[in-house]
C-alpha cells in the first residue's frame, strides 16, 4: 500500500461509525453493534471482507421491523445506495441487519463497549458471533467460524459460548461442525 | 523443517496476527481487498467486489 493510498485508509471507518452514531443519536436506530466479518476481524486474524455489517435493533410498532426512515434519512443525507439495502458511507459499503429475535437479539444486548478509529461504538462478543456464524452456516460463515475457534490468539470464553449453544439448541450443530 | 514445526510456526504466526492493533488489521484487509481486485482483474474476470478507500468529497 502506498502512503498516499495509507492515508486514504487510515481511520477507515470512523466517519461511518460517525453518521450511524447520529442514526442512534435521532433514535431512527434504537441500538447496534459492528458484527459479520469486521467483528471477526477485531478478534482474530486479517480475513477479507467487503462489508460493514452493522446488527441493529430499529424502532418498531407491534411485530413490524420497519428501516426505511434510517435509508430516507442517509437519502437526505446525500448517501447512495447499491444492492441488497447497502449504503456506501465515505467509502464503505455498510449493510444494516435487523436483529431477529432470540440469539441475534442477545448479541445485541450483550455487545462490549469499544473505540474503533477513535469513535465510541459497540461489538458483538466473540462467542455470540461464533454461535451467529454456526447457526448460519453459510461456507463464509464455517469459515469465520474456524477463524474464531482455531486461533489460540482470540480471547474467547468457551464455557459462555457451550452455554450460548445449549439456550439456542444448537450443541448438536457444534458436535457435527467438529466432526467435520 | 519437519511437520510438526511447521504447525506451530504457522499457530505462532496466526496468534501474533490476532493480537495485532485494529487498525493495522483494517489496513491489512484493505490490502486484501486490493490483492483480490488485481487478481481478479488480471484473470479478466469482472470485480464483484469493493475496495475501501475514501475518496475526495465522497459521501
Amino acid at each position: 500500500m502506498s502512503s498516499n493510498d495509507s492515508s486514504m485508509t487510515r481511520g477507515i471507518l470512523g466517519e461511518p461509525l460517525r453518521i450511524i452514531n447520529k442514526l442512534l443519536h435521532e433514535r431512527l436506530i434504537l441500538e447496534y453493534a459492528i458484527a459479520g466479518g469486521v467483528a471477526t476481524l477485531y478478534y482474530t486474524e486479517p480475513v477479507l471482507t467487503y462489508d460493514f455489517d452493522v446488527m441493529c435493533r430499529f424502532p418498531c410498532e407491534g411485530t413490524l421491523i420497519d428501516p426505511s426512515p434510517v435509508f430516507a434519512r442517509l437519502k437526505e443525507w446525500g448517501f447512495k445506495f447499491g444492492t441488497e439495502d447497502r449504503v456506501t458511507l465515505n467509502g464503505v459499503p455498510v449493510q444494516f441487519i435487523p436483529a431477529s429475535p432470540g440469539l441475534m437479539e442477545e448479541a445485541l444486548n450483550k455487545a462490549m463497549p469499544v473505540s474503533v478509529c477513535g469513535v465510541k461504538t459497540r461489538i458483538l462478543r466473540a462467542e455470540y458471533l461464533a454461535a451467529i456464524m454456526l447457526k448460519l452456516y453459510r461456507p463464509k460463515d464455517r469459515a469465520k467460524l474456524d477463524l474464531l475457534v482455531g486461533n489460540e490468539g482470540v480471547v474467547f470464553d468457551k464455557s459462555l459460548f457451550l452455554n450460548i449453544l445449549g439456550l439456542y439448541k444448537l450443541a448438536a450443530k457444534w458436535r457435527r461442525y467438529n466432526e467435520a | 523443517m519437519k511437520l510438526d514445526a511447521i504447525g506451530e510456526t504457522k499457530t505462532r504466526a496466526r496468534r501474533h496476527l490476532a493480537s495485532l492493533p485494529f487498525a493495522r488489521k483494517l489496513e491489512a484487509l484493505i490490502c486484501l481487498q486490493q490483492t483480490a481486485r488485481d487478481m481478479t482483474r488480471a484473470s479478466g474476470r469482472p470485480f464483484g467486489g469493493v475496495v475501501w478507500l475514501r475518496r475526495h468529497n465522497q459521501r
